[in-house]
């Protein structure tokens, strides 16, 4: 992607960018939560933005598929009804979003797109949305997107982009962003960035420098196809037996993955005034495709654990040729189990 | 920009017929209030529309009205006992006003079927679709369009079959066979007694350049397609329509899939080979 251009903006600073930005924007960053854990959250002063949250653990999908959206809402009255549909999205942006969830909203922006029905409210949300990402030099042990080819230094599919650069030669802590402009969108926010300086030489040594060493970081990469095509022979296979035996159930796994996205519709009813409500919904919830006879195809833990992972390695892929995991790894730290995605996949390689 | 699909159509019911003597099964019909909305719900026989009742939810059914129905659609819908959707419509009065969204799913294969002997099997109220063919198959502008046509529908007691006086129409015209079937001898009825496998087999429909579509209970579907499979049906010219909960019915809420097929939009309707080639998680 083309740069249009480069601001260096001091990390204390930051606070000043961000309420910048939220002049005329709702904005969404990592922020720490009442008991310190980082989360994605509407912010409501610009200083709640965290520069120190690694991957936070609530993703940034909210900003596309509110955990309740109103799809419309309604007034009945005997022998009449009216709906009215809900306001046009207000101008909104993803702030901080690491490259692995950028590549999620790919994730979503697949599904949501797709023929023959495009779902209009989660487009006009994307569409109102400027992404805004933001490189990652640490290593977290639980994140493993570089096996599945995403580099944390990665600006494609954003807007604008944050390298974080640290200060003198010895200094390690980041001292200050440069913030790469890539699209429209992020022209944009021009107001926002103005006063910033331009990146100097020094600066853009210093970028490709972050770049350089991200990309040597290299690991092997896990083999998807293969993934894929072990999947397709093994539905029946003891496999799941193992790999769904310590789950619980609590559906955590899909609820703070980047990528998950089944929903439930859903009423709410206040005497004559309703509103048709999506919500986050599940596969691993028994009530999830239970008939109305009672009959349910997916009768026990070991079928709903496999649809979560047929769904994200297999019949995604096979759709929209995009896996439905970035190896965030929220799941793994989530899940009071202990199952690891990681692990699954090994076992499914190996499967013979 | 793209329309909200989950925001329904306007309609109202202006007709409720009661289908079955455990009056758990109602035909409605529904008149869109915008005449272009009728021509905007441009539907094929087999695909279905989320019925909506603001306050209460909204519910997958199949279209039981022929396309050429022009001036309305009908739904034929089982009440469940504890179900929101379905007992909010089974008390529901004339002219109340609902929602509609769709329509959805493939449906049959209409084009496929052309200059064919076409083969409808039925079993209790799962008839609602292929009451639709079988509508729309008899319409004098299409009739001549397909060859022969054998209709066997069944049902547990003469009570319980589905769109009576039409069958009886139907069993009376020389351009189809119909063939009628209760599980149990019963007062007055003349139609045949037995369960239909059985009756498919005695009545060996001719697979011979022949499409057939079935609905059914799930023991049905297990010992008919056996008697259609020694008969020389093939199976990629063999139809079922399959039922999995729904939510969006446009392939997005992720509930509805059978393996990699999502029955909302990759069905209802499969062959009988797309079948096979499917894990059994329905
Ligand atoms: C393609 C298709 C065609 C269908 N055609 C017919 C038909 O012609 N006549 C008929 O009576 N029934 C039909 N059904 C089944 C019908 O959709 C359910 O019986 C109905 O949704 C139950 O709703 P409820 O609110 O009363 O039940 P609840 O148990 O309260 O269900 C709540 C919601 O879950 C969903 N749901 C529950 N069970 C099912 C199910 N079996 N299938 C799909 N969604 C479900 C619905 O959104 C429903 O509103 C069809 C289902 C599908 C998928
Ligand atoms: S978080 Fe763990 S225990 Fe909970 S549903 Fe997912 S795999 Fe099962
Ligand atoms: S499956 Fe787990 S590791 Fe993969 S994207 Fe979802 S939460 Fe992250
Ligand atoms: S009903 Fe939502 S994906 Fe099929």
């Amino acid at each position: 992607m083309m740069t249009r251009e480069i601001r260096i903006i001091p990390l204390s600073e930051m606070p000043a960018f961000v309420g910048a930005l939220m002049q005329g924007h709702k904005v969404l960053a990592p922020t720490r939560n009442d008991d310190g854990l980082c989360v994605f959250a509407w912010l409501a002063a610009p200083e709640q933005a965290d520069w120190t949250c690694g991957i936070p653990q609530v993703p940034p999908k909210q900003a596309f598929l509110p955990r309740t959206e109103i799809l419309f809402t309604y007034h009945r009255e005997k022998g009449r009804e009216t709906i009215t549909p809900p306001p046009a999205p207000e101008p909104q942006i993803a702030l901080g979003l690491h490259p692995c969830d950028v590549q999620a909203v790919k994730v979503l922006d697949a599904v949501f797109s797709a023929e023959p029905s495009p779902d209009q409210p989660y487009l006009a949300r994307r569409a109102a949305t400027t992404l805004i990402g933001r490189g990652f030099t640490e290593q977290d042990p639980l994140v493993f997107c570089r096996e599945l080819g995403i580099d944390p230094m990665d600006n494609r599919d954003c807007d604008a982009f944050l390298v974080p650069l640290a200060g003198g030669q010895a200094e390690h802590t980041t001292s200050r962003m440069a913030l790469e402009i890539l699209t429209d969108k992020g022209v944009a926010l021009r107001l926002a960035y103005d006063g910033f300086p331009k990146a100097g030489v020094e600066d853009l040594a210093a970028i490709a420098e972050a770049r350089k060493q991200s990309a040597a970081r290299g690991v092997p990469l896990l083999d998807m196809a293969v993934i894929q095509r072990r999947l397709e022979n093994i539905f029946n296979s003891d496999l799941w037996n193992r790999i769904h035996e310590p789950c619980v159930g609590c559906g955590a796994c899909a609820f703070l993955c980047p990528t998950c996205h089944c929903f439930d519709i859903q009423e709410e009813v206040m005497g004559q005034d309703g509103a048709r409500v999506r919500v986050w919904d599940t596969c691993q919830f028994d009530l999830f495709t239970r008939h109305a006879s009672g009959h349910n195809p997916r009768l026990s833990q070991k079928e709903r654990s496999r649809q979560r992972i047929m769904h994200k390695f297999s019949y995604g892929v096979g759709k929209f040729h995009i896996p439905f995991c970035v190896g965030c790894g929220r799941c793994i730290a989530v899940c009071p189990a202990h199952n690891d995605v990681r692990q699954i996949l090994k076992e499914i390689s190996d499967f013979k | 920009m793209e329309t909200n699909p989950y925001i329904p159509y306007p309609v109202t019911i202006d007709r409720v017929v009661v289908e079955n003597e455990a009056r758990d099964i109602k035909t409605f019909r529904l008149i869109f209030h915008n005449a272009q909305d009728r021509k905007g719900f441009d539907f094929k026989v087999g695909q279905f529309a989320e019925l909506s009742l603001l306050g209460f939810g909204e519910s997958p059914i199949g279209i039981a009205s022929s396309p050429l129905d022009r001036d309305y659609v009908e739904f034929t819908v089982k009440r469940y006992p504890a179900g929101v959707v379905t007992n909010e419509l089974h008390n529901a009065e004339l002219g109340r006003p609902m929602g509609i969204r769709g329509p959805m799913g493939n449906g049959y294969p209409i084009e496929k079927m052309k200059g064919k002997n076409i083969v409808i099997i039925s079993g209790g109220f799962a008839v609602t679709t292929l009451r639709a063919a079988i509508r729309y198959l008899l319409h004098p502008d299409i009739r001549s369009s397909v060859k022969d046509i054998t209709v066997i529908y069944g049902a547990r007691t003469p009570g319980e079959l589905c769109y009576k006086e039409e069958f009886t129409d139907w069993s009376k015209r020389k351009d189809v066979a119909v063939t009628l079937t209760v599980d149990n001898e019963a007062q007055g009825w003349r139609g045949r007694v037995g369960f239909v496998p059985t009756v498919v087999a005695d009545v060996k429909p001719s697979p011979r350049d022949a499409i057939c579509l079935i609905c059914g209970p799930p023991v049905m579907l297990k010992y008919t397609i056996p008697e259609l499979t020694k008969l020389g049906f093939k199976p990629e010219d063999t139809y079922l329509s399959f039922e999995m909960r729904m939510k969006c019915g446009i392939g997005k809420c992720g509930r509805c899939n059978i393996g990699p097929k999502y029955v909302c939009i990759d069905g209802p309707v499969f062959s009988l080979a797309e079948v096979a080639d499917m894990p059994a998680e329905y």
